[in-house]
Parts: structure tokens; C-alpha cells; sequence
């Protein structure tokens, strides 16, 4: 999968004492435009390993002349974002993937609440710009920690008027959720990105007053779970090749110069399937039914990983 | 364009039996005039204060009254709908409309097994339709109905029965 | 390559369709095995096969150009209603238009030809004897609205689905050629209920693997398939609206006609995602030939005899040549030694 291109960092801000702002800009030609809510993956090779972390594009949707991602320091980084803050300067080139949207807004919305926590404003300011676009009735309400996490407030309060709400732990009230849910019409749309712990208040305020979970939308950034290391037996050619944690099955045996048929490489599409003949198998996928799951003798090596120390593949 | 194999479609609704949604702030049913008996029973689940009954068969003005009724309405409401099948969709697509998710809106078995059923050549509604083929209202064509469904139109799709040869005119058979 | 485009022939009345022999060279056969299941079968839309394929570009543009765009304005002009787009589509028509000029004019530039500057664009299609300027994004600025003004100048039918909810939905489309559906019908749909019609493939899960891949598709990585049936006279339109006028054809193949009147009907189909809007483009690019004209190619004409003989009853009622598909076994076996004597 080479769907990825070469940008310049042609600006960083410091935004808040923890977030800093990077400007992308196309090494030649223009950049694709996107989708409000869009995100892309950017590549950060290090010593050890390549980081590969999601960011929302919090620029102009409609403007291909550079992106913009935010991101926060995150205190017990094992990732790219200690790379991000410490290692990216300006004139640097980095390697991003093509946008891609989990999050887009729901146009039926006859009007939508955003809930942003801290960092979590960044696919919300793609929305704005779409929202004023097509006239679009919204409200955003944005928890942040004083000074470390409250990036672009001025901004915000100066375009959103008395549509935006602040509420800065520091200084103010905590935003009460349920106040927040409840007196809204049919036809009011929630979207939350921000920490588990608040994507789960609203959930459960939801439940509680009653309101239809289609109503509730989130970002989830299913960051690839940590695999483990383990070693792969291919019967046919009689090879054994270690698997580590950072790749997938399928591209240590890419790697290894043979070839499986693949589309997706997301455990969805079914084009790579494979015959287990020993081993334990930790699937991850979305293909298989339940019945060849327990089967244990088919698996999707793009996204599936032995469970034990030892795989054996029937190709 | 015909027969067995059609038979199953996946576009075809079902009504699973309906229950009060408990978690539900408020409770609205909309029926056809003839139809409000059928959510009796659900009715008297809620209390008085948290439901309301309309019935109606006039679109239009349904429509009317749920844009006025909306921003009263509390997110958190369920909606039940009796009636015939094309009705039911009818009153859907003016509570989608609104701002309505399908979550939100539930329907009561069907009162008769009547279809509309939407022309393909000449995108008429004919309504009421007990049995196939049938002549359809615009056209005069004869037409036999599948049971691919639009929600959006609420009705079956129907297509001539004859077109590949005129003397095959099968009796009409109830639905 | 430098397509000579053909002068006008007709999908009806006349049918003064024909293809040349490199048109038949070039025809997308879909067969791949002795027998036809439904399958996920879709692969990445990389050009393939050499710079003659109907592979080679994003678009394809053929020898019929022409006589396909005279046959949509025909469709159009006593049909307007098969081009359909639910008001908050507009931007994915923009989309589609940005994505098919921006192809059309890099591909064939002796065709084709498109200048930018910034929102201000000018499109020259030399075929059409079209030139225009207007403000992208802007659809007062088009003679047309967007997705009808750029749907008569490219071949095949194309749909653009709005993605919600991990579903599909079909809320537009210009559909001038489809191979026995209703657009209006079908308008506002999921993925799953536009398929309700087809038999068997619920059964194998099909089409729920199907759409938890259309849905992931990301930016820049289109997928294609391929899709056939079987057509009486070369009838591009053979939407469920005109069956009335063409549904009599299927009664008329006997063993005389079948090999000039029965046409293998070819739909390549690309799925593409549209980055401004993050609706899915479905373009339905229709290839029609005779049987005639595949029995010019052997080993196509016994490919095809195995498959139609074995093809399960309910896909051959579905794909509606019940009436003649003995004809076209029958017809086909001459060019299948295996079949000798049946
Ligand atoms: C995403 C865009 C797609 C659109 C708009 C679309 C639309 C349609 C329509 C309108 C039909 C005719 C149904 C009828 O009889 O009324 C059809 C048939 C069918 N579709 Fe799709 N489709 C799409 C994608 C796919 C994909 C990805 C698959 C892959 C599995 C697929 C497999 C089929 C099959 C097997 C049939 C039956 C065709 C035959 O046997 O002639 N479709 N499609
Ligand atoms: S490549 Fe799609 S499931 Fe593995």
C-alpha cells in the first residue's frame, strides 16, 4: 500500500503549551482536498521503529494548497508525538497517507453539537468552514485545561460568537453533560472526539435521558493494537520468518519476496486469506464468520496475528 | 424480469412486534383514523402526560402539525405508526424529514395486505392494490408487483406482466 | 492510441450498432472460469493489459462515443427524470466533475482540454463541439445542472452514493443504460435493499463483505469489477422503464437469429471515492457484442458455451434470458469440442 506522498513542513506554532500546529505543504503540485472530518497518517521514522499516528486535518477542506494537523504532547507517548514536538522542523519532509474520513458530518442533521475535548477540537475545525458553507445550524462546546490544551479559543470565540462554549477546568464550572443533552429537539446530532472518559459520559447521559444511539457520534481512531513478535513457519516453501511487532503478517512475507493477493489490508475485503496448518490465531479481522474463526484454520494475514509464539501457514 | 427467484427480497420491510420503547421521554402515535385501536394497548403503557395521539390521514396537513408539534418534542421521543403499509412510510418520510432518525420510529403491523405500487414505465402510484397484475392508473398497462420496496416512495415496484409476450396473462392472485 | 471515433449509429429502431475488429479485440470478456458464481470479485482500477485495453485509463473512452452521447440525449429527452440527484449531492457532482475532466483531459488531450485557474475553469470537448467557463463549485454557472451537464459527455451510467452509518446510499445518479433497474425506483436506498432483487448472493454473505470494503475504500485507491448479462439487439436501454417497448425482443431469438441478435451486455464498473464530499463514485461503463462477434474468438466462444450451460437456473431467470438460453447453448456448442453431441 503506497498511497502515501511527500510534504514539506512549512510552518510550526506552538498553539498551547502542549500542542503544536504543522503546516503541510506539497512538495510539488497541489494537495487532494478533502472531507470535513477528514484525517490522514503521517510516517515517523525513528531509530527503533516507523510511528504511524492519525491526525484531522484541521485546515480549509476546499484549499489544496497545504494541510494543517495539530498535536499534542501526550505524556506517556510511546509514539510518534514525543517525534512530532521534538524532531520535525521546519523545511523537513514528512511522508502522509491520502485523507480518509471515519468521522464526516451527518447532513440530515437538523443540528449538530460538537464536543470537543482538549486536542479532540481538531476534526471539528474542518467542519466549521463546511457548516458555514451550507448554512448549517451548530453549537460547539470545548473542554479544555487552561493554557495547556485550549488551542485556538480566541479564534473560535471570535468566529463562532455565541455559538461556541468554553469551559477551561482551570478557571471555569465543569460543562455539565446532561444540561448539555437535554432540552434539544428531535433531530439534534452529537459528536464527541476527545478522551474516552468523555466520549463514555455522553453515552451513558444518552442513555439516561433516553436518546436513540444514532444520534451519537464519535471519532474512533482504532490505532492498530500493539501485536506481539512471533515466528512464522511457511510450509509449502519451507521458510520461517520472524514476524515483529511493528508489521503485519502479510509484510513480513511480502517482505520475504512472495506474494498473497490483497486489496484492503484492513482485515475487510477477503482477498488475502490463508490456510493455517498449526498455531494458535489471534484474529482481528472483520471477513471470516464466526464458524471459520473457530475453525482455526483460515486467517487474514493483514491484520491477524498468531496468538502463540508460532504460526505455521500452509503456503 | 419475473418469478421465484425474486422472492426473497431484502428490501422488503418487516414488523417485528412493537413494544414501548421504556427509556423514551415521550411517546407519539400517529395512525390512520380506523388504525388508532390498533395501538390502544401501547397507548395506555404510557402515562398521559408523556404521549399524545394523532390521527390523521392527510399528509399534508400531518406534515403541518408535526413541524408546529416538533420543537416542542423532547430529543428522547418514540414514534409508533398504524396503518396501512404505504401510510406508515408516508408519515416516515415526513418525520425523516424532519429530522426523525429511524431508531426513533417504530411500526405496528400493517392493517391490510394492500401495496402501493410504483409503475416503472410511467412512475404512477397506484394505491389499494389487493391482487396482481392489476392495470396500472396511469398507463393501463397490466402490471405484476415484486416485492422490492421503497421506502422513500413506500411502495412495491411493478412492472408489465405481458411485455414478453402478450398472450401470457396469468389471473390475478391476492396478495 | 488515437481512437477513431465512429459516426453515429443506433442502439434502436435500426440498430446500426457495430463493433470494428479492434473493438472486439479490446472487448472486456468477463469470464474467467468454466463455470460463474457471484463473487467480492473486485481488484485495485490500475491500468492493465497494454494502451489498447478498455483497462488502460480511468475512463474509457471508444469508437462509440458518439452514438452513446446521441443515445443518452434521446433517453433524456423523453425521460429527464433518469437523472437524479437529492439536493445534498451537489458537492459529490462537483466531485464527479472534477475527477472526470481532470481524467479526460490528461488522458486524451487530442479530445479533451481543461485550464484552471484558481475556482475559474474552462472545458473544451472537442468531440461535442462543447466549450465552456464556469466557477467550480458554482452550478449557476453551468448551462446544465452538474451532474447532467458532465453525464452527456462521458460514456456509461454513473451513481454517486452518500456514505452515513457505514451504509451506502444511492441519492443520485444518471442512469440511461442499466441492465433492467429503475434509478427512480431505487433512489434513496442502502447498499443492501437496491440489491433486495438479486437471488442468491444474500446466501453467501456477498454482499455484507461487499460493503464493509466499499465503505473503507480511502482517496486514490479505486477499485473495479466486472458485471454481464445477456441482451436482445444491441439496446443500450434496458432500464425497467422501457421494458414495455423491449421485454417482446426476448420472444423473438430463434436458432437463426441468436448469433447476430443476442449481445453479451459487459459492465465495467469503478468505485472511487470523492475527496471533497466523501461520497463513493459508481461509474457502469456498458460494452455490447454479438455473439456473432465473440465467436470471431474462439476460445471466448467455448468459454462461453461452459458458462452459460452450467449457469443455475435462478441467475438465469434473474438475468431474464430464460426464454432463449437454449438458443445461445445450443448456438455456442459448435465452438466447444468438449460439448460435441450434446
Ligand atoms: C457501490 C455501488 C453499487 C451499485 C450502485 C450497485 C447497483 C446495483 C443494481 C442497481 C443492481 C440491480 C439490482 C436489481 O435487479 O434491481 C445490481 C446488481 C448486482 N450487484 Fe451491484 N451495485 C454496486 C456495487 C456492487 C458490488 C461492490 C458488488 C460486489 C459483490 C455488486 C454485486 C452485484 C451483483 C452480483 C448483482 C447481480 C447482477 C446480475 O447478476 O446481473 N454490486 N447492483
Ligand atoms: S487484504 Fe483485505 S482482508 Fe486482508
Amino acid at each position: 500500500m503506497t498511497d502515501t506522498f511527500k510534504v514539506t513542513v512549512t510552518d510550526i506554532q506552538t498553539v498551547a503549551s502542549s500542542i503544536k500546529e504543522f503546516t503541510l505543504s506539497p512538495v510539488e503540485g497541489q494537495l487532494i482536498p478533502f472531507s470535513a472530518g477528514s484525517h490522514i497518517v503521517v510516517e515517523m521514522p525513528t531509530e527503533e521503529k516507523t510511528y504511524k499516528n492519525a491526525y484531522s486535518l484541521l485546515s480549509q477542506p476546499d484549499d489544496p494548497s497545504h494541510y494543517k494537523i495539530a498535536v499534542r504532547l501526550q505524556d506517556n507517548s510511546r509514539g510518534g508525538s514525543v517525534y512530532m514536538h521534538t524532531q520535525v522542523k521546519v523545511g523537513d519532509s514528512l511522508t502522509i497517507s491520502a485523507p480518509a474520513n471515519r468521522f464526516a458530518p451527518l447532513w440530515q442533521a437538523k443540528k449538530h453539537i460538537l464536543i470537543a475535548g482538549g486536542i479532540g477540537i481538531t476534526p471539528f475545525l474542518s467542519y466549521l468552514p463546511e457548516f458555514e458553507r451550507r448554512g448549517e445550524d451548530y453549537e460547539l462546546h470545548y473542554l479544555y485545561r487552561g493554557g495547556q490544551t485550549g488551542a485556538y479559543c480566541n479564534e473560535l470565540s471570535e468566529q463562532l460568537g455565541d455559538r461556541l462554549f468554553c469551559y477551561d477546568s482551570a478557571t471555569s464550572p465543569r460543562c455539565n453533560i446532561e444540561n448539555l443533552m437535554s432540552q434539544r429537539a428531535p433531530g439534534t446530532h452529537f459528536y464527541i472526539c476527545g478522551p474516552e472518559k468523555l466520549i463514555e459520559a455522553v453515552m451513558t447521559t444518552a442513555k439516561q435521558l433516553g436518546i436513540a444511539a444514532g444520534y451519537i457520534h464519535f471519532e474512533e481512531f482504532a490505532a492498530p493494537k500493539p501485536g506481539n513478535a512471533f515466528e512464522l513457519e511457511l510450509k509449502s516453501s519451507g521458510r520461517l520468518l520472524n514476524v515483529s511487532e511493528e508489521e503485519s503478517m502479510l509484510e513480513a512475507i511480502e517482505k520475504s519476496g512472495i506474494e498473497i493477493p490483497n486489496l484492503c489490508r484492513g482485515g475487510v475485503c477477503g482477498q488475502c486469506v490463508c490456510r493455517v496448518s498449526q498455531g494458535k490465531i489471534d484474529h482481528r479481522d472483520t471477513f471470516l464468520t464466526e464458524q471459520e474463526r473457530s475453525s482455526g484454520d483460515v486467517i487474514m494475514p493483514c491484520v491477524s496475528r498468531a496468538a502463540g509464539e508460532r504460526l505455521t501457514l500452509d503456503i | 424480469m419475473q418469478d421465484e427467484s425474486i422472492k426473497s427480497v431484502s428490501s422488503r420491510p418487516v414488523y417485528p412486534p412493537v413494544e414501548i420503547n421504556i427509556n423514551a421521554a415521550y411517546h407519539l402515535f400517529i395512525t390512520e383514523p380506523s388504525a388508532s385501536s390498533k395501538v390502544g394497548n401501547l397507548l395506555q403503557q404510557t402515562a398521559a402526560k408523556t404521549h399524545q395521539l394523532i390521527e390523521s390521514d392527510n399528509i399534508e396537513e400531518l406534515k403541518l402539525q408535526l413541524t408546529e408539534l416538533i420543537g416542542t418534542l423532547p430529543l428522547a421521543t418514540s414514534v409508533y405508526l398504524a396503518g396501512r403499509e404505504t401510510y406508515m412510510w408516508q408519515v416516515y418520510a415526513v418525520l425523516a424529514e424532519l429530522g426523525f432518525i429511524k431508531e426513533q420510529i417504530e411500526m405496528l403491523t400493517p392493517t391490510d395486505n394492500s401495496r402501493t405500487v410504483f409503475c416503472c414505465h410511467c412512475y404512477t402510484q397506484t394505491h389499494q392494490v389487493a391482487a396482481a397484475p392489476f392495470e396500472c392508473e396511469g398507463c393501463g398497462l397490466p402490471l405484476t408487483v415484486t416485492d422490492h420496496f421503497s421506502k422513500r416512495l413506500g411502495s412495491y415496484f411493478g412492472f408489465q406482466v405481458n411485455a414478453e409476450a402478450k398472450d401470457e396473462l396469468p389471473a390475478a392472485e391476492a396478495f | 492510441m488515437n481512437i477513431a471515433i465512429n459516426k453515429i449509429q443506433t442502439f434502436r429502431d435500426d440498430f446500426t450498432y457495430s463493433n470494428s475488429p479492434e473493438a472486439i479485440a479490446r472487448f472486456p470478456f468477463p469470464f474467467t472460469d468454466d463455470e460463474y458464481k457471484y463473487t467480492v470479485n473486485m481488484e485495485p482500477h490500475q491500468p492493465k493489459d497494454g494502451e489498447n485495453s478498455v483497462y488502460a485509463r480511468f475512463f474509457d473512452i471508444d469508437e462509440h462515443y458518439l452514438s452513446e452521447m446521441k443515445e443518452r440525449s434521446l433517453v433524456l429527452a423523453e425521460m429527464p427524470k433518469r437523472c437524479l440527484v437529492m439536493p445534498h449531492m451537489e458537492l459529490a457532482c462537483w466531485d464527479m466533475i472534477e475527477k472526470i475532466m481532470t481524467s479526460l483531459a490528461a488522458q486524451y488531450p487530442q479530445h479533451f482540454s481543461l485550464t484552471q485557474d484558481g475556482d475559474n475553469w474552462c472545458w473544451e470537448n472537442k468531440l461535442l463541439n462543447i466549450k465552456d467557463s464556469f466557477v467550480f463549485g458554482d452550478s449557476s454557472t453551468l448551462p446544465k445542472p452538474p451532474m447532467e451537464y458532465i453525464g452527456r459527455q462521458i460514456q456509461g451510467d454513473f451513481a454517486l452514493l452518500d456514505q452515513r452509518d457505514d451504509d451506502l446510499f444511492l441519492d443520485a445518479g444518471i442512469v440511461t443504460c442499466p441492465a433492467d433497474w429503475s434509478l427512480m425506483f431505487d433512489a434513496g436506498m442502502s447498499f443492501s435493499e437496491w440489491h433486495g432483487p438479486v437471488p442468491m448472493a444474500p446466501s453467501q454473505n456477498i454482499f455484507e463483505r461487499a460493503l464493509k470494503y466499499l465503505v473503507a475504500i480511502p482517496v486514490g485507491r479505486p477499485v473495479r469489477r466486472l458485471n454481464w448479462t445477456l441482451t436482445v439487439n444491441a439496446r443500450m436501454d434496458t432500464a425497467s422503464e422501457t421494458y414495455h417497448k423491449w421485454g417482446h425482443e426476448r420472444s423473438e431469438v430463434n436458432a437463426e437469429n441468436v448469433a447476430e441478435k443476442v449481445h453479451l451486455r459487459v459492465e465495467l464498473q469503478v468505485i472511487d471515492r470523492m475527496p471533497r464530499s466523501n461520497a463513493l463514485m459508481f461509474s457502469i461503463r456498458t460494452y455490447l457484442i454479438s455473439l456473432a462477434d465473440i465467436s470471431t474468438n474462439p476460445q471466448w466462444a467455448q468459454r462461453m458455451h461452459r458458462v452459460i450451460k452450467t449457469l443455475p437456473p435462478a441467475l438465469i431467470e434473474y438475468k431474464g434470458f430464460a426464454r432463449y438460453h437454449q438458443h445461445v447453448v445450443d448456438y455456442l456448442a459448435q465452438f466447444d469440442e468438449s460439448a460435441a453431441g450434446d
